[in-house]
Formats: structure tokens, sequence, C-alpha cells
């Protein structure tokens, strides 16, 4: 049986437009100067964290939110880093995931979701940091 | 990436397994039944299945190619066939490492 649980919504000063505290992981590319300059066209709105405690056994904490493209450019992709600190403001966990994988198009907003079952458990159960790491333009 | 073939009775479960697996690049279906579960394992290559009803049924109807990983919250009885067997609560970076060394095609 699964319960929900709404932990917090209070989420505008968490976000941030673009990382530029830490470099992003090697594997994954540096933004372009073009989608840096674009980056602010991308509004993330109704962005909640809730848990789900039912998942074998296991506490998954879950990101939903809401993305808008106020450009004039079709977004391809897009990926935010997710970055969860303990009660004294030490990064313990840093991911980078998708979030839009199929084109967003102008004026166009989209829902997300994201699960997470790794988070340690010195999390500080505050709502993390999501830095729009990357984006790819059409 | 692999097409995995996600089977678990439980809609909680199985949405946010997916979601987790879609995340890393893999290409997922899911079934809630062995039923559902036989018409969508065309073409996967690996089926990660919880010990739902019928699953004998099913694990013996997948596909000769397709790699098992049964992923459950009790032992499964000798002679099913799997792969491999995780037992919850398993976290998705234990069953991506699995999925990465058994899963991907052949």
């Amino acid at each position: 049986m699964a319960s929900r649980k709404r932990v917090a919504a209070l989420l505008l000063t968490n976000l941030i437009l673009f990382e530029c505290h830490a470099p992003p992981p090697k594997k994954d590319e540096p933004p372009t100067p073009e989608a840096k300059a674009y980056v602010a066209n991308l509004k993330l709105s109704e962005v909640a964290l809730q848990a789900n405690e039912s998942y074998g056994g296991q506490v998954v904490t879950e990101i939903d939110g809401k993305i808008t493209n106020t450009g004039n450019r079709t977004v391809v992709r897009a990926e935010v880093a997710c970055v969860f600190y303990d009660s004294i403001n030490q990064l313990i966990l840093r991911e980078r995931v998708p979030i839009v994988k199929t084109p967003l198009k102008p004026g166009e907003s989209r829902a997300f979701r994201l699960p997470f079952d790794d988070i340690p458990s010195s999390w500080n159960n505050q709502m993390p940091q999501l830095v729009i790491a990357q984006i790819r333009l059409s | 990436m692999a097409h995995v073939l996600l089977v678990d009775d439980d809609p909680l479960q199985l949405d946010l397994r997916r979601l987790i697996l879609e995340r890393a690049g893999h290409t997922v279906q899911t079934a809630e039944t062995a039923q559902e579960a036989i018409e969508r394992s065309v073409g996967c290559d690996v089926a990660v299945m919880d010990l739902i009803p019928r699953h004998s049924e099913l694990s013996a109807a997948l596909p000769a190619e397709t790699r098992v990983i049964v992923l459950s919250g009790r032992h499964p009885q000798p002679g099913l066939r799997a792969d491999l067997i995780l037992m919850k609560p398993c976290p998705s970076k234990q069953l991506l490492a699995a999925i990465d060394s058994h899963g991907l095609p052949r």
C-alpha cells in the first residue's frame, strides 16, 4: 500500500538558472553559448517534493514539476542537475537527469517526474537545488 | 541501452521503476499481468519481473534470447528461469548495474 506525503513546494529560492558552482560530469558535454543564452527562456514551476513510502520496502523521493519554453526556439533536450545537501549544507548527491527528451515547442509546457531512491540518509529533507545543466536547441 | 520489459503487479512500483530506467536511457515496456507481459515481450533484451501470479508461465513464454532478472521480496521456487535474482528492497543503482551486466543486447 502506498502512502504519499507532500513535503514541500517552496522552491523559487532553490532554482538557479544555470550552474556555475561545479563543472558538469565529464561524460556530459558542456552547454554551448547559444544554449546558455537560451536557458532564461525555460521556466520551472509547480515543483514539489514528495515521498513514496511503498517501493518494495524502500522510500522513494520524487520531484514533480512543470517546464515551460517561453522562448521562440524548440528545445529538443533539457537536463537538470538535482543537488541534495545535508543539514550543514554539504553537498551529498548531485545527479544530472533529463527532463525534456522530445521536442518542446515555443510556448509549450510539460510535466516532469524525477524519482530518487539513492539519496543518502544524511539528506536534510529539503528541496534540492534544481539547476538547468544542459539544453539542446533544434 | 537495452529494451526492458518491466513486470510488477504494483502499479506504483512499476511506474517509478519505469521512470528510473528510462532516465538511464533504456527503452521500457511495462506489464502488470503475465498475459500483458507475454504480449509485450517480443524484442525485449531483458525482462525484470516480480513473482506475479502465473510468473512461471510467463518466464517459460519469454523469448529464448531474453535475459530474465527476477526482482522480488521473496525467493523464487527452484527451477524458475532466471539469469539473476535480486531481492527487494533493491536500489535502482543495483538494478541498473544488473541490466548493464545481464541485459544488454547480445
